[in-house]
C-alpha cells in the first residue's frame, strides 16, 4: 500500500524537471491506552505521512503531507518544486543518498502486535495497575500510558532505488503516588522495547510501587564532594542528553560539538568504549536502514577511551568526502539528521554488589528530574536527583531525596570514573552500565 | 467527499448505541527568515476521519487518514472493538444536546494556496531585515504563519456541523544587546482571516517597532521588586484568566481534583467588578461556533460580578458534574478525542479609560503584554509566574520610565479579588502559531480582556 504511494509520487517526480527526487514514507499504526486507577481511554491511529525532497541544482525542497488521496499528492509535487525555487541554493549540496539497501537486524518486528485486539493492551495495563495494588494499599496508580506501534518504512529515490522496512515498538511508563501521614511521594517506572514479551509490566508496577513506599521515607543530604554511583538507567539518559547532540557530524560541522578536532584523542578513561549500534536487537532505535535508505551498522565512537568518529547522515557526509554511517532521522516535513540509532556502552567487569561494597561512603542516584538542563555544548551536568540511597560502609543505607548533582562531563568520564559494572540497563536507544564517580559534587 | 452517513449506519448495526464521525482537511504553511535570510518553507497537510463509538457504555475511538473504503471500515471496527473491551473497565455518558444541522465559514476574501509562493516569501523577508534599524539589534526572526482548516462533525443522533476556518498572521522577535545586558522581545498579530489580513498589515511598521521597543527596553532599568499598585494590560490579563483561571475552570481539571475552583460554584472568586465569559465568537478571537462535538459553543459565563457560575464542559464531563453542555468538547485534530477547553476566554469591560485607570496611582506599574516571555502556574492551587514585556511605572498619575526584565507572581485568586476598576478597552487576539496545549493536544484559543487596575501585585526581578 504504502510501496504504491512511493511509486507514484516517483513516477510522477519523473514528469517535473528537477535535478534528484526523493520519497519517504512511513505508515502507523498506533495503540494507546491511558491508565491512572483505572484504565481511562484506549485508542488507535492509523496514518500515513509522505515527504519529498527535490532538488533543483543547489536549492532544496522539502514537503510533508498526510493528504494521500490522489489530489493531495499530485499537489505535493507542485508545492514542493516551488519551494524548492523559493529556497536560497545550499552552496554544500553533494547529492542525495546512494547505494540504499539492509541490514541484518534480528527481533525488530513482533508479529503478535499486528491488528493485536485491544484486549492485548488492557490486560497488561490492569495486569500493572494491579501489581501496583498489590505492593500497598497506600500506593496507587496517578498515572500512565502504554503505547503500541507498528510502523512500515519505504525510501525511494531519483537514482532508482527503493527499500522498505517494518518494524514494531511497545512502550509503557506508570507514575505511582504513595501517601501516607499526610506526605506524598511519586515514583516513575518505565521501559521500551520492540517487542512485547521483552517488558515485564508486573515487574514495572511492583517497583514503582515499592519505590514510592520506600522514599515516604526519604530525608535531605548535606552539601559535600562524594563517591556517586549512577543507576544504569539513569546513567543511560546522561549519556543520551550529554553525547546525542556532540557526536553528530551536524553539531561538529556547526561548531557547536565540544568533541570538534578531537578524533584520535584520549577523551574519556581507558575503560570506556561507546559504539553507535542501529542493528541490536529488540532495541527501539534499530532499524534494517535509515530514513535514506543507508543500512544501518555499528560505528565506533570511542574505542578505549580515544574518540574514533563521528555519525552522519548523507548531507555531512557529502561535505566531508565520507560515506553516512546510517544514522539518518527525519519526519516527514524537515530534512534529515544525523542522530543516533542506538548508544552502546561497553560493560565492566565488575558487579554492581562488589561495586557498592566497595564504597565506603558515597551516594547512589536512583531517579532525577531536570537532566536536560545539563549542557551538552559546555560538558556542564545539571540535575536534580529526587530519588537516591546513602551508601555507608558498603550498604545502601536510607532513602535520600531533592539534592542537585553537578560537574563537568568529560572530567567525570576521563578522570573520576572509578568502576563500570557488567549488568547493563536500557533508556530509550541507550544501553548502559552502572558507573561510579568518585569526588562528584553534591548541593542540598 | 466520502459518505459519512454509511459510517454511522454501518456502526449502528455493529451494535454501537452512539457514534460521530469527525472528517477533517488542513493545510498550515510556515515561511520563517532569521537575520536577513529565509531559513524555512514548510507546508503541512491532512485529511482523515475519527470514529467515536459507544457499546455496552464503553467508549472506542479510532482515526485514519487512509481515506480508501477497506480502510474506513477497519478503524470503524477498531473503535468497536475497543469500546466492546473498554465497556469492562469504564462507562460513560453523554449529556443531551439538541440536534443541529448547520454550514459555516469564517470570513475570508484570499486563500493562502491562491497566493505565490514567492510573494510570501517577499513579505517576511523584507518584514525581517527592515528590522534591523539599528546596531543594538544583534538578531531577528520573522514567521508567517497561513492555516486553513475544515471539519465536518456528523452522529448518529442526526447532527451535520460543518466549519470551515482560516488564519493568518506574522510573529516577529528582536533581540536587542548593549553591554552584556540582552533583551528579546516577541510579539504576533493574527486573525481569523485569509492572505487579506497580510496584505493589509503594514509589516515593516510592525516589526521596527519591535525593534525599537527592544532597544528601549535594554537601556532600561529592571524595576525594584517588591508588591505594586498596578494596571494590567489586556494582553497579561488574558494570558492571566487563560493559564492561572481559565484551566481551573475546565470541568475535567475539576473532577480529577486538580482544580483551585472545585467545589466554589456560587461563591465570590473576584471583585464584583469582575465578569469572565467563554465565547466562541468575538472580534479578534478564534472561531468557535461549534465544538467538536456538534455542540454550539454560546457565550458561557463564568463569573458573573465575582461569583462563579459554571464550569466548562464537554457532553461527557457534563453528563459527570450534572451540568449543561458548553460546547467546550473539542479536539486538535481527527487523530484525537476531544477534551474540555478553552475558546475565547475573557473579561467583559467596565467604563474607566487607560487615563483614569492610571490616574489614582501615586505609584505603581504599568504591566505590558507585549514583549512577554510566558510562564509557569500551578492550576490546582492558583499560582502563577509570568514575564511580563517592557511595562512603564506610574509616578504621580502619569506614565514615567520604561522598566524590562518585569515577573508577576502570585495566586489568581487573590489577583483577582484585588481588581478595583476595569477599563472600557476590550482586547481579545488570537494567534496562528502554537496556542494552547493540554494532554498532549493543541488547539487554537484567543484571550484578552481590557486593561484592569489592582491594588497590589508582586513585582520580582528576572
Amino acid at each position: 500500500m504504502i510501496r504504491d504511494i512511493a511509486d507514484y509520487v516517483l513516477k510522477r517526480l519523473e514528469r517535473v524537471n528537477v535535478t534528484e527526487a526523493e520519497v519517504y514514507v512511513v505508515k502507523t499504526v498506533r495503540s494507546s491506552l491511558k491508565l491512572s486507577e483505572i484504565i481511562e481511554s484506549l485508542r488507535t491511529s492509523e496514518n500515513i505521512g509522505v515527504g519529498v525532497r527535490v532538488v533543483i541544482g543547489k536549492k532544496v525542497g522539502i514537503y510533508g503531507t498526510n493528504d494521500v488521496t490522489k489530489e493531495g499528492l499530485d499537489k505535493v509535487i507542485d508545492d514542493v518544486v516551488s519551494i524548492a525555487k523559493s529556497n536560497p541554493e545550499d552552496p554544500y549540496w553533494g547529492s542525495l543518498a546512494k547505494g540504499l539497501g539492509k541490514s541484518s537486524v534480528n527481533e525488530i518486528f513482533d508479529k503478535k502486535l499486528v491488528d493485536a485486539d485491544p484486549s492485548l493492551l488492557t490486560d497488561k495495563a490492569s495486569l500493572m495497575i494491579d501489581s501496583v495494588k498489590s505492593v500497598s494499599p497506600n500506593a496507587r496508580p496517578a498515572r500512565g500510558s502504554l503505547r503500541i506501534d507498528v510502523s512500515e518504512v519505504v525510501v525511494g529515490n531519483s537514482y532508482g532505488e527503493l527499500v522498505s522496512r517494518k518494524e514494531t515498538a511497545v512502550s509503557t511508563w506508570i507514575q505511582v503516588k504513595a501517601e501516607e501521614e499526610g506526605k506524598s511521594v511519586t515514583y516513575t517506572e518505565f521501559d521500551m522495547s520492540r517487542v512485547i514479551d521483552d517488558i515485564d509490566f508486573e515487574g514495572l508496577g511492583k517497583v514503582a510501587a515499592s519505590k514510592a513506599i520506600e522514599f515516604l521515607k526519604a530525608t535531605k543530604v548535606e552539601t559535600m564532594k562524594t563517591d556517586v554511583i549512577f543507576d544504569a538507567k539513569e546513567f543511560a539518559h546522561l549519556l543520551s542528553v550529554m553525547l546525542s547532540g556532540p557526536i553528530s557530524a551536524e553539531w561538529v560541522q556547526k561548531g557547536r560539538s565540544p568533541l570538534a578536532g578531537k578524533v584520535g584523542m584520549e577523551i574519556f578513561s581507558k575503560e570506556v568504549t561507546i559504539l553507535d549500534d542501529g542493528t541490536y536487537p529488540r532495541m527501539v532505535g534499530s532499524r534494517e536502514f535509515d530514513d535514506e535508505g543507508i543500512p544501518t551498522r555499528k560505528t565506533v565512537i570511542v574505542d578505549g577511551g580515544v574518540l574514533r568518529g563521528f555519525i552522519y547522515d548523507t548531507y555531512t557526509a557529502n561535505k566531508e568526502g565520507k560515506k553516512s554511517t546510517g544514522n539518518a532521522h527525519r519526519t516527514i516535513s524537515t530534512a534529515p539528521t544525523p542522530q543516533p540509532n542506538n548508544l552502546v556502552m561497553k560493560s565492566g567487569t565488575t558487579s554492581l554488589d562488589e561495586v557498592i561494597k566497595d564504597t565506603k561512603r558515597g551516594i547512589y542516584v536512583l531517579a532525577t528530574i531536570g537532566m536536560w538542563l545539563s549542557n551538552p555544548v559546555s560538558g556542564n551536568i545539571n540535575a536534580t536527583v529526587t530519588h537516591g540511597y546513602l551508601i555507608e560502609n558498603g550498604e545502601l543505607s536510607k532513602p535520600i531525596k531533592g539534592f542537585i548533582i553537578s560537574g563537568d562531563f568529560y572530567e567525570l568520564m576521563k578522570s573520576k570514573l572509578v568502576a563500570i559494572t557488567k549488568e547493563t540497563s536500557r533508556f530509550f536507544n541507550v544501553i548502559a552500565p552502572y558507573v561510579k564517580f568518585s569526588d562528584v559534587q553534591i548541593s542540598a | 467527499m466520502m459518505d459519512l452517513d454509511r459510517i454511522i449506519k454501518k456502526g449502528l448495526e455493529l451494535g454501537a448505541s452512539y457514534v460521530d464521525v469527525r472528517y477533517q482537511e488542513y493545510r498550515h504553511e510556515l515561511v520563517v527568515a532569521e537575520n536577513k535570510v529565509l531559513k524555512e518553507f514548510s507546508k503541512q497537510s491532512s485529511k482523515g476521519v475519527g470514529i467515536r463509538v459507544i457499546v455496552n457504555g464503553g467508549l472506542g475511538f479510532s482515526s485514519t487518514n487512509d481515506l480508501s473504503p477497506e480502510s474506513i471500515e477497519r478503524c470503524l471496527r477498531r473503535a468497536i472493538d475497543i469500546a466492546k473491551v473498554m465497556s469492562n473497565y469504564r462507562k460513560v455518558g453523554l449529556a443531551e444536546v439538541k440536534t443541529i444541522k448547520d454550514r459555516v465559514m469564517s470570513k475570508f476574501k484570499l486563500k493562502p494556496e491562491d497566493v505565490d509562493d514567492e510573494l510570501k516569501v517577499k513579505v517576511v523577508l523584507e518584514a525581517n531585515k527592515e528590522s534591523f534599524i539599528a546596531p543594538e539589534i544583534k538578531s531577528a526572526s520573522t514567521y508567517l504563519g497561513l492555516r486553513y482548516d475544515r471539519r465536518v462533525f456528523m452522529s448518529s443522533e442526526g447532527t451535520e456541523v460543518e466549519v470551515t476556518t482560516l488564519m493568518s498572521g506574522i510573529h516577529h522577535l528582536s533581540v536587542a544587546k548593549v553591554g552584556e545586558v540582552l533583551e528579546r522581545v516577541p510579539y504576533h498579530k493574527s486573525a481569523v482571516a485569509g492572505w487579506e489580513f497580510i496584505e493589509k498589515e503594514d509589516w515593516v511598521g510592525f516589526t521596527q517597532w519591535l525593534s525599537k521597543l527592544a532597544i528601549e527596553a535594554v537601556k532600561s532599568k529592571t524595576p525594584p521588586p517588591g508588591t505594586y499598585k498596578a494596571v494590567i494590560d489586556s494582553n497579561i490579563i488574558g494570558l492571566l484568566l487563560h493559564e492561572a483561571f481559565g484551566h481551573a475552570s475546565e470541568g475535567d481539571e475539576v473532577i480529577a481534583g486538580a482544580s483551585v475552583l472545585k467545589g466554589k460554584v456560587g461563591t465570590k472568586v473576584a471583585s464584583e467588578l469582575v465578569t469572565i465569559v467563554d465565547d466562541g465568537l468575538v472580534e479578534g478571537g478564534y472561531f468557535v461556533p461549534y465544538d467538536d462535538e456538534g455542540v454550539p459553543k454560546k457565550r458561557t459565563v463564568i463569573v458573573e460580578n465575582g461569583v462563579l457560575k459554571h464550569y466548562l464542559t464537554s457532553r461527557a464531563v457534563a453528563h459527570e458534574l450534572g451540568m449543561e453542555p458548553t460546547g467546550n468538547g473539542r479536539a486538535q485534530d481527527f487523530e484525537n478525542l476531544p477534551l474540555v477547553r478553552q475558546t475565547n476566554y475573557y473579561m467583559l469591560p467596565g467604563d474607566y479609560s487607560l487615563e483614569e485607570l492610571i490616574e489614582d496611582i501615586d505609584f505603581g506599574i504599568y504591566i505590558k503584554g507585549v514583549g512577554a516571555t510566558g510562564g509557569e502556574v500551578d492550576p490546582g492551587v492558583g499560582t502563577f509566574t509570568f514575564g511580563a514585556g517592557p511595562s512603564y511605572i506610574v509616578r504621580n498619575g502619569r506614565l514615567a520610565e520604561m522598566v524590562r526584565g518585569v515577573a508577576i507572581s502570585g495566586e489568581i485568586l487573590n489577583v483577582l479579588k484585588e481588581i478595583d476598576a476595569v477599563g472600557k478597552d476590550l482586547m481579545i487576539r488570537t494567534s496562528v502559531f502554537g496556542g494552547c496545549g493540554k494532554e498532549g493536544q493543541m488547539v487554537k484559543v484567543g484571550a484578552g480582556g481590557p486593561p484592569v487596575r489592582v491594588r497590589k501585585i508582586t513585582i520580582g526581578g528576572r
